[in-house]
């Protein structure tokens, strides 16, 4: 390890010190996971190096050849076309001009994969950009190939074998070619879907001029996947197809293991050139594929290296196969009905079925003991259900993904809303404190190789939990608590910001990327109610509440008709205007939460603008500190309220709203986000939501009048004993007669 | 694969023998609303006037107090549900590849009214390549480890009548929620419901073995009972 840390401080930048690198790099390292294949020096143990048939360390430090540190089969050694186009030097090879470095026919490579019919490449390089080089390439640019070129003599394309690329045209993606028959030219490899390529819109993942570690892979099924590490160092599966006509069985014996270009390219005066103008570009062929760049390990391994050789802790595990009973079932046991019940509470709160027989069914069985009617036996059942995978990754992700977007549908991919509830429900967290607390839930990077970043995969993407969820990894297992919710300023920067409002679910990515786009902030009020509370706002609008916040945007005199105003307007707008003073700092634009405190003041003045700022770090502000959208549209009614500050009031405790809301008298009124949630978590509308909903979860259906009493009792028990436990309230609302159909 | 074919359309039709025998105690809690553009298909269950059967959807079901909501896997599950109750998890890429294909046909939240031919077809075609993959499984294994193909010689042309109860019933036990046939006595599958898979396996006519092997095991998984909740 200290060998492998001299090898890269050697190359550092001299930001550090070489003792103070290697001092940080061993520190980082006894904290990094292990992963089961080689390592930058090319070694292994016996089993990471299994398939290997072509390794290259590029220690030279001199001359025109590349050793293959693997003699088996014979060495298949590299030899560099143009040695004043490369560099040497810090255990890497810089190519900075046009050439190639190329073996004789790979033959063992040849044999060896046409057999298993699988390849991995894992190569540590260092790429650079299209600006960083003036470069004029015409497709990408050849890491890697093992072809013969790309033309024939007759100009009909070549047969071809692979190759790992970098289109400079995009700069940020690498693409892995795989071409089985006949070589068919760029376009063909793409339509013909044989072409895997990295997300060229994120330009966190390749990065330029700094070393990264990648691996291309193909199994024998034709699943290709390419993992690149992150910044921190972490292999992350960035893309994966299956392709077609992916067999090995057609690699011509002629071919020749080429880095940094095509074997054919135009310098090479040794061979018969075959030039198909690109057009537009001048003095280049098709052949010319010249790559920039440096290598410092080049491995060739003709096996599918798996996840769990790459990802090692951090690969995904299947969670459904930790309730998989290898026992012998007894099925000559009698079925009883509290075999039945127990098997019905499972069912509903994991949302699969197990055999009749399992042995988790009787653990159920056993704790509803001798009275199976008693509540608190089948909780004890019902908590063995809750403590499976699959109510954590089906049951209670589908719970909060509904709530976590506007059309409460459950076709959404995960996100940090739905996250939260799965891990606060996991860990048994007071649910008032979702929409008061300041943290989040996110995947545990020791435990799953996800883009991580905090800015770039967590505040101005969803990209983070996309990945957890694609990757099926088990939410159960992977979710940590992160106190201190965090934004982002918009300036390019790579710290965060802390969000000093934080409330929970509130001011969750997701919950505000729903409600917090466009508009005027009205709708977060809005679907707040709806969302927590189950309230629609026809439901609550009260023509007797004050009018006294009532935008200046709203029409007092709507088709000239006040009275209008007093009873189709007024009854959603008094309340919903006196709220949404809560969100006045604050708007989601341009892919991620702005926060008047945090992002810059945008020259623009005028409010109406407000909605159309495509400027990432900027803001409009009208007045300074408040979201231009609050007071657009300002002449509408001038002697309405001016949003100045984030202080609010609420007017919905009248009448009804008051029987049904049950506010908590010291909650009518503060400022921000947070005082906000803290009123909806105290209500006592809250707590009977949650039941609500979870009995919709659980019971399959929406609460009947008849079920008025269920709803309350099960609620009266949650705000009790249950202590806000949405664990607690699932396991008691999936035991309860009525939801049991008894 | 041809065969899958015939495969998957015996499995849609038990699934609507099945529906058939059983949709009346499921639907039991159903009620069809005037002008709602149902009729009735007679018992407790109702057809929509395009012919697709409606247990009415989740947006106007009519409670009745005292009755199970029915409910089946939703399309997250349909994959788990197979695997959990088979307790067979390696399963190959053409399952996957057949999930992922169809997926937009199944129920998003399970319920009962999201059942519609798309939503049966699409079940089918997943238990078809999922049965394939277990068969497989257990043809590489001894007959003592078998756990459901364990009388099923693979390498025959066909199945006997006791092999074929033994087979049924198996994934009856595995998949299948009992029936109370009265109180506190439970069966894992009826004789009626045993009789609709050997009618249709029977109807398959000269297949080897292994297809008739599949087939009731598609048969049991894509029916209503194997994706009941």
């Amino acid at each position: 390890m200290k060998s492998l840390s001299n090898k890269i401080c050697a190359r550092s930048e001299q930001k550090f010190n070489k003792l103070l690198c290697v001092t940080v790099l061993l520190l980082i390292t006894m904290t990094a996971y292990k992963a089961h294949s080689l390592d930058i020096e090319g070694n292994g143990t016996e089993a990471e190096r299994e398939g290997l048939v072509a390794l290259y360390l590029f220690n030279e430090t001199s001359g025109s050849t590349v050793n293959d540190s693997i003699t088996a089969g014979g060495q298949l050694n590299l030899t560099i076309d143009n040695p004043s186009a490369v560099v040497w030097g810090g255990g890497a090879l810089e190519i900075s001009a046009a050439t190639a470095v190329r073996s004789a026919v790979a033959t063992k490579v040849i044999n060896a994969c046409k057999a298993s019919n699988e390849i991995t490449i894992e190569a540590w390089i260092e790429s650079r950009t299209q600006n960083d080089l003036a470069l004029d390439a015409y497709g990408p640019a050849r890491i890697l190939t093992l072809s013969n070129g790309i033309t024939k003599a007759d100009r009909t394309p070549a047969s071809g074998g692979f190759f790992i690329g970098q289109n400079y045209d995009a700069g940020h993606q690498y693409s892995f070619g795989i071409n089985t028959t006949t070589r068919l030219n760029r376009n063909e490899i793409v339509t013909e879907g044989a072409l895997l390529e990295t997300d060229s819109s994120d330009r966190s993942i390749v990065t330029h001029n700094t070393r990264q570690h990648i691996y291309f892979t193909k199994n024998k099924e034709g699943l290709a996947k390419i993992y690149i590490d992150d910044k921190f160092g972490v292999p992350i599966l960035r893309t994966q197809m299956s392709l077609p006509n992916s067999s090995l069985a057609n690699l011509s014996d002629t071919f020749t293991l080429t880095l940094a270009n095509e074997p054919k390219y135009q310098s090479d005066s040794g061979l018969t050139l075959l030039r198909d103008t690109v057009p537009n570009i001048a003095d280049r062929t098709i052949e010319d594929k010249d790559w920039r760049g440096k290598y410092y390990m080049l491995a060739v391994y003709c096996k599918a290296l798996s996840e769990t050789q790459i990802l090692g802790s951090r690969a995904p595990t299947d969670w459904l196969t930790a309730d998989v009973n290898t026992e012998e079932l007894d099925v000559t046991k009698p079925i009883t009905s509290k075999r039945m019940l127990a098997r019905q509470i499972y069912s509903r709160l994991v949302g699969y079925n197990i055999p009749i027989y399992h042995s988790t069914l009787q653990q159920m069985e056993d704790a509803l003991s001798t009275d199976a009617n008693n509540i608190e036996n089948r909780m004890r059942a019902a908590a063995i259900a809750t403590s499976k995978p699959g109510f954590y990754n089906r049951t209670v992700k589908d719970f909060a993904k509904k709530m976590s977007n506007r059309d409460e549908t459950v076709d959404v991919p995960l996100n940090d809303f739905a996250a939260t509830v799965v891990g606060a429900t996991r860990d048994s967290i007071d649910a008032r404190d979702l929409l008061r607390g300041d943290f989040y839930y996110r995947a545990d990077t020791s435990k799953a190789a996800v883009p991580s970043d905090l800015i770039n995969d967590l505040l101005i993407s969803n990209r983070h939990y996309e990945s957890v969820e694609m990757l099926n990894y088990d939410l159960q297992r992977v979710l940590i608590k992160q106190n201190g919710q965090s934004l982002y300023n918009g300036m390019n920067s790579t710290v965060p910001a802390a969000n000093y409002d934080a409330a929970g679910l509130l001011t969750s990515r997701a919950f505000l990327g729903a409600h917090a786009i466009a508009g005027t902030n009205r709708r977060l009020v809005e679907f707040s109610f709806q969302v927590f509370m189950c309230r629609e706002i026809t439901q609550w609008a009260d023509n007797t509440a004050p009018d006294s916040y009532v935008g200046r945007d709203v029409d007092r005199f709507p088709t000239g008709s006040h009275p209008k105003y007093q009873t189709s307007c007024r009854g959603c707008h008094g309340q919903m205007d006196a709220l949404r003073g809560a969100f006045a700092r604050i708007t989601f634009e341009t892919g991620f939460v702005k926060h008047a405190w945090v992002v810059n003041q945008d020259a623009e003045t005028n409010p109406d603008e407000a909605n159309n700022n495509e400027n990432i770090s900027t803001m409009v502000q009208v007045p300074r500190g408040i979201s231009g959208k609050m007071n657009k549209n300002n002449t509408m009614f001038e002697q309405g309220k001016v949003t100045e500050d984030s202080s609010w009031i609420n007017y919905a405790n009248r009448g009804a709203n008051e029987l049904y809301f049950g506010w908590k008298p010291d909650t009518l009124q503060g400022r921000g986000i947070k005082d906000f949630g803290n009123m909806i978590a105290e209500s006592k509308a809250f707590a009977h939501c949650m039941t609500e909903r979870v009995f919709q979860s659980v019971c399959k259906r929406k609460p009947a009048s008849f079920d008025a009493p269920v709803i309350q009792r099960v609620t009266d028990k949650f705000k009790g004993e249950d202590t806000y436990s949405l664990r607690k309230l699932f396991e008691r609302m999936a035991v309860q007669p009525e939801c049991l159909g008894e | 694969m041809k065969n899958y074919t015939k495969i998957r359309m015996i499995a849609t039709l038990s699934f609507v023998a099945l529906i058939s025998a059983m949709l009346g105690n499921a639907c039991s809690g159903f009620k069809s609303g005037s002008g709602s553009g149902l009729s009735s298909g007679g018992g407790d269950f109702v057809f929509r006037n395009d012919g697709e059967l409606a247990c009415k959807s989740q947006a106007d079901f009519i409670a009745v107090e005292g009755s199970k909501t029915p409910a089946i896997v939703t399309k997250a599950n349909i994959l788990e549900n197979m695997k959990s109750c088979t307790q067979f998890t390696n399963i190959s890429q053409a399952t996957v590849d057949s999930y992922n294909q169809r997926n937009a046909s199944f129920s998003k939240e399970g319920y009962i009214g999201d059942i519609n031919s798309a939503l049966m077809m699409g079940v089918a075609a997943v238990a078809v390549e999922f049965c394939n993959d277990l068969a497989n499984s257990e043809a590489a294994m001894s007959v003592a480890n078998r756990k459901f193909f364990s009388t099923v010689d693979f390498a025959g042309t066909s199945l006997t009548n006791t092999t074929l109860d033994s087979v049924i019933g198996e994934f009856a036990a595995a998949c299948w929620e009992p029936e109370e046939i009265s109180a506190g006595s439970f069966l894992i599958a009826t004789p009626e419901e045993l009789q609709i898979v050997r009618d249709e396996i029977a109807a398959m006519g000269a297949v080897n073995a292994k297809l008739k092997a599949v087939a009731i095991c598609t048969a049991a998984l894509s029916s209503l009972k194997g994706i009941s909740l």
